[in-house]
């Protein structure tokens, strides 16, 4: 046999075992999370990031598969992209390898390698519980936009009550001269820096 | 002293001058207005560029109330010399008409003339600020309906919607302070020049060095911020952040005031020491 037919056997054997998703806690979780078709809840947001003051703010949001979320809200309001309960969806629906990590108490630690190239996320570090089939951390890391770190705590449903995300963000850009606002030196010499964004949703299903 | 101020009122009124630039103003927050509907949208799609990346951004960003922050972003530059050159033809076109000859000879103090003038000038700018925001108001909410606010100061801040009222009305009353301020300038140079171009231009002059400076913010520039009048001009932007810092707020309003009782001053011991035949 020659050495790159050797390559080509070896590969598929471990594409084929990664891929495998046979294990049961990940394929129950899957399920789970494939099941919820549609949400609708109030939300209130908490945005805590250097360089962007919004205030709380309540909005009514319905999440639907493979639909992009429906917010109402007074006024304007920012819902964060990663981290809401439509996340873990996407999560699994992506095809990917599952690897058992470790045990955290009761709750299983899996990191999860999105094997789809177009896909928003490369890996995920999940901590979810095997009894209730719920995701209560997780640590998301993306193509372009970094690390988010989602913490979720329940209230006895099938879906968060309260959400905290954490992500790595560039200061928000001060705006161009046009808008006629006065750029100090401080201002100027910090516009690059890194700076941890926190975002708090808390839910009430409808 | 009633009498002055009711001729110089009238005079002021008559002028065609202090009309073209109402008319000025009008037609220039009708462009901005115009604008914003023919590409506002764009513009802020690119501005929250970074803010789109992370967030799904909900509701009507571009509304009235955004526009009518942008259009008062005039203060800069275009308000200020559409005022100073009413406010400076208020005293210098006496001398150019030849009317203060005249004028000084009637049995009437020269302080109260000047005061009547002065008195003259705040009511033109008061004026002229109203027509402004209304004109930059009105035509805005009618055509995009009102919203939060998105500001960017100080990285970017949202505004809520209920407490714009209350900030416009305060900036609005802060800027026309630093209008009049600003057409003090133009008052003493006509007094010293008698000539409203002449008085237009040093003012001009002044605002443009002014506003350089103010933007050469490193080493021993950033020193002279506290004295340059365009720094504490610029101060009505404050109260549209989140907190807005009062303490520099009244420190400018203090300056600005400073401004027009040390400028008063010169120009009443200019205009008292004056020779009826200068």
């Amino acid at each position: 046999m020659r050495p790159i037919h050797a390559i080509i056997v070896l590969v598929c054997f471990f594409q084929g075992f990664g891929q495998d998703l046979s294990d049961s806690y990940i394929l129950e979780l899957k399920e789970k999370y494939d099941n919820d078709s549609e949400v609708k809840c109030q939300i209130r947001i908490r945005i805590d990031i250097d360089g962007l003051t919004i205030p709380e703010k309540e909005v009514y949001v319905e999440f639907a598969r493979d639909q992009k979320a429906v917010v109402r809200g007074k006024g304007l309001s920012l819902l964060p992209k990663r981290g809401t309960i439509e996340q873990f969806r996407n999560l699994l629906s992506t095809p990917m390898q599952a690897i058992f990590l470790s045990k955290k108490g009761s709750y299983r630690v899996y990191k999860l390698v999105a094997l789809d190239p177009s896909s928003d996320w490369i890996t995920a570090d999940i901590v979810f519980d095997p009894e209730e089939k719920l995701i209560y951390e997780s640590v998301v890391n993306t193509r372009k936009h970094g690390t988010f770190t989602t913490l979720n705590q329940y209230d006895g449903k099938d879906y968060p009550s309260r959400t905290e995300v954490t992500f790595e963000v560039k200061k928000f850009k001060l705006p161009l001269k046009f808008i006629g606002s006065e750029q100090t030196a401080e201002t100027l010499s910090g516009m690059n820096d890194d700076v941890i964004g926190r975002v708090i949703l808390e839910y009430t299903y409808l | 002293m009633k009498d002055l101020i009711y001729i110089e009122l009238y005079k002021l009124f008559v002028s065609t001058r202090t009309y073209v630039t109402f008319g000025i103003a009008v037609a220039l927050m009708l462009i901005i207005n115009l604008g914003m509907y023919m590409e506002g949208q764009e513009i802020f799609d690119f501005l929250l560029e970074s803010v789109n990346e992370y967030f799904y951004v909900e509701g009507k960003v571009l509304n009235g109330y955004l526009i009518t922050y942008l259009a008062l972003n005039t203060l800069w530059v275009h308000i200020p010399v559409l005022i100073v050159i009413v406010a400076a033809s208020i005293f210098a076109s006496e001398f150019e008409l030849g009317t203060i000859r005249l004028l000084l000879t009637q049995p009437i103090r020269r302080g109260d003339l000047l005061g009547a003038k002065f008195l003259a000038m705040v009511v033109y700018n008061l004026a002229f600020m109203f027509i402004t925001v209304v004109s930059a108001l009105v035509p805005a909410c009618l055509m995009f309906g009102t919203g939060d606010l998105v500001v960017f100061l100080d990285g970017i801040q949202f505004i809520q919607e209920t407490s714009f009222p209350g900030r416009l009305a305060w900036s609005i009353g802060f800027a026309t302070l630093s209008m009049i301020a600003f057409s003090c300038l133009g008052m003493i140079f006509s007094l010293y020049f008698k000539n409203t171009l002449t008085s237009i231009l040093l003012s001009m002059g002044m605002l443009i060095l002014s506003t350089l400076l103010q933007k050469f913010v490193f080493g021993v520039f950033s020193s002279w911020q506290p004295f340059l009048f365009s720094h504490h001009f610029s101060k009505w932007q404050l109260f549209f952040m989140d907190q807005v810092p009062v303490s520099s707020i009244l420190g400018s309003a203090g300056f600005m005031m400073a401004m027009i009782l040390v400028l008063g001053l010169f120009s009443y011991i200019k205009f008292k020491k004056m020779n009826i035949t200068e």
